[in-house]
Formats: structure tokens, sequence, C-alpha cells
């Protein structure tokens, strides 16, 4: 064997081992998508669009970090980032949009409102509900409660957290002046923080 | 004596010396060592049934103790001693005072030794000062006291003794503003225990 066919060997050889470690580079990413009729599109870290995926799917990706962003009618299209370590399932699970989430709340406030008043009879007389908010898949609501005062008064403000289950309406945090992350682990952080902030609304302006 | 009798008692030779080794290193890890700080140097410290003497540190249990420190011919102190592992670490501090001709001329001859002692207590605490307001850097701006409403902070007995509540006295109409005082000041009022003062819910369940 001359020198010349061992060199193609070798090259030959080199290019293959690095083809196949490229190739092993590569991990199955499994994604299950929670919604029917709901699509996602996946982005490199640098934002560059990798593919996009319109139902349950496999595409294969290497380690690192990615982002996907949501496609769907009643969909939220906020962003989300996710880390391949190696090969997993994705589960695509985005929460309803904020326009949805509004028309939602439309629909279910006054079952909202009759499980409130039913358990603090207070609140029809006393209070002005205000910020009124749905989150999620519509199962989580919060609200603040605006003490009714006289003119040129300050009100004091309650707020409280329901969730909707087995199709009723359960108070989760009972209406207190600020609410404890700490002490309520079980409510996403994000909806005890948005309840928590300063009310929109005076109560006398009511 | 044969090789293999030998053999046998050196492995349980081993095993013992082995066990003696977890039972220790585990007793070991359940302790704390506390710093300890008197003078005289050699006064007894009585800790429940254990006492010791002529030592920069002693070895305690986690929980809350009661120490005696004493020597003959100055007065005795009696202190409680809360051992844990949060914050800095802990320690008993006493300068005992002469009851007696004898101690009152020790203690006349070692001056230095109090002037040094009240230099290590002050730093001690300067320490754990600097530390709380580590990690309750609100406390840094309280108490507060405006017109309507009085923001301060106590101890937290449920939780460390690092762990704060922070306490709102404020009059029916003004509780928003005093927590609105805290959000202005850059901290989310979610993420502190918050006790109002004189204060009843009208929500009652």
């Amino acid at each position: 064997m001359n020198k010349k066919i061992i060199i193609i060997v070798s090259c030959v050889g080199i290019v293959s081992l690095l083809g196949l470690a490229e190739f092993f580079s590569y991990k199955n990413i499994t994604v299950d998508f929670a919604q029917t009729e709901s699509a996602a599109i996946f982005y490199t870290k640098n934002e560059k669009e990798i593919t996009k995926l319109s139902g349950d799917g496999t595409i294969r990706l290497k380690p690192g970090d990615y982002s996907y962003v949501p496609q769907g009618d009643k969909l939220s299209s906020n962003r989300v980032v996710f880390t391949v370590r190696g090969a997993e399932t994705i589960r695509i699970d985005p929460p309803f949009s904020k326009s949805h989430l509004q028309s939602l709340l439309s629909a279910r406030q006054n079952q909202i409102q009759s499980t409130l008043s039913a358990k603090y009879p207070v609140i029809l007389t006393d209070f002005t509900t205000s910020d009124e908010t749905l989150y999620h898949h519509g199962e989580w609501y919060s609200a603040r409660l605006v003490q009714r005062t006289a003119p040129a008064s300050e009100p004091d403000v309650y707020r409280v957290i329901l969730k909707l289950e087995d199709n009723i309406w359960r108070v989760i945090v009972s209406p207190r002046l600020i609410i404890n992350k700490n002490e309520f682990p079980a409510v996403p952080e994000s909806y005890i923080t948005n309840v928590n902030k300063q009310s929109s609304v005076d109560a006398y302006s009511q | 004596m044969n090789k293999k009798q030998i053999s046998f008692i050196g492995i349980i030779f081993l095993m013992i010396l082995l066990g003696v080794w977890l039972l220790m290193s585990k007793s070991g890890r359940d302790h704390i060592q506390v710093t300890v700080n008197v003078v005289p140097a050699d006064a007894s410290i009585q800790v429940t049934d254990k006492q010791f003497k002529n030592k920069k540190t002693i070895s305690l249990p986690a929980g809350e103790h009661q120490v005696t420190i004493a020597r003959s011919g100055f007065v005795s102190q009696t202190k409680r001693v809360v051992v844990s592992r949060d914050g800095v670490s802990p320690y008993i501090n006493a300068a005992l005072q002469p009851s007696s001709p004898e101690a009152d001329k020790w203690y006349r001859e070692n001056t230095i030794k109090y002037l040094e002692f009240e230099g290590l207590v002050g730093a001690q605490s300067s320490e754990k000062g600097r530390l709380f307001t580590d990690k309750n850097p609100i406390t840094a701006w309280l108490p507060l006291q405006k017109s309507i409403y009085m923001i301060g902070y106590k101890q937290d007995s449920t939780g460390g003794d690092q762990d704060i509540i922070i306490t709102i006295r404020a009059s029916e109409g003004y509780r928003e503003a005093a927590l609105q005082e805290i959000r202005d000041k850059g901290f989310n009022p979610g993420e502190f225990k918050i006790e109002f003062i004189d204060y009843r819910s009208p929500f009652n369940e």
C-alpha cells in the first residue's frame, strides 16, 4: 500500500469518525402537546428558527439552550426557554392568552362572585371587587377587594385567590391585606405577586 | 493461636474500631462548636451535667442550653445559650466580677484581659448585626414612623434567630399605604411575614 492510499484511507476514517460524532451528538426530543389545535416554533439560543411542529412529534437537537413560541388561537405566545441535556420529552402546555382569559372571566365571573359572597357576605355590602384576573387555563382566579369607604377616606385592600377544582370554585387564599408567598407554596408565585400589587381602584370612585 | 484465629480476632477488632469511628463521627455531626470567651479563663463552665474548664471551644448539641460560669471568689453567671447552625457561630461570653479580696487583686492585675473580652464581644456583636442586616436588608430602614402608620419588626419565634416578622401599626384605610411604603423601598411585601397590630379581619369565616 503506498503512501497516497494510506493518506486517503486515514482521511476517510477521520471524516467518518467526525460524521458519527456529529450524528450521535444530537438527542431525540419528544414533543408532547397538551392541547389540540396548538403548534410551536422552535428556535436556537440566537433565535434562529429550527422547525415548526403542529402536533406531537420528535425533533433532534444538540445539548444546549433553545426556546419555543407556542401558537394557537387561545394560547399565550410567550416564548418558553428550555435546555437540552439528553434525550427527553418536552410537554408544551402554554397558558391561555390574556384575551381568551378575559373572555373566560366574563363567563365565570357570576359563579366566582356567588362563591365569594356566599362565604363572605360582607363583600356584597362593604367591598368592591377589582383587578379580577384568571390565570393559566382559567382555573386560577385572583382579585382585590377594596373596602367601600366614605369620600376622601382611603380604603383597606384585601387579596383573595380561588381555584376551580372539579368544576367548583374553592377559596385557596382567604381575603387578607397581603399574601405571603411562603405560606402558599401550592399557588404559583407569579399569581401572588400580581394580586399583591397596589390596587388600581379607589373605592370611593366606584 | 493459629493464623486463622489471629485473622478472625483482627477482623473483629477492625469492625469494633470502625463502629466506634462511625459512632463518634455521627455524634460529631450532631454537635456544634461553641466559642468560649470567659474571664478568668480557668472558670468552670457547667452545661447541664457536663463541666468544662480551660477550653477555647466546646462541642454542644443544637438547641437551647442553660450555662453556668463560675470560679471561686467571683460572682457566677448563668446564661441561656442557643446553639444553632444558622447565622453566626454560637458563643459563651462571660466576664466574672470579683467578690473576694483575692479575686479583686486578680482583677486589678488582669484588667487587660477584661478589656480584651469587651473587644471580642463588640466584634461578635457587630458581626452578628452585619449578618442580620445582610439577611434582612429591610431592617436597615426600620422602624419607620409616619403620622398615619408605623412599620417595625420583631424576631419570628417560629423561625431561626435571624428570621423576622414585619409589624405594621396603622388604622383602617392606612394599611395599604404602609404596604406601599415597603414597595416604594424596593421590597416585595409578599416575601415577608407581616403582622398587623390592633387589627381584626372583617372576613369572619
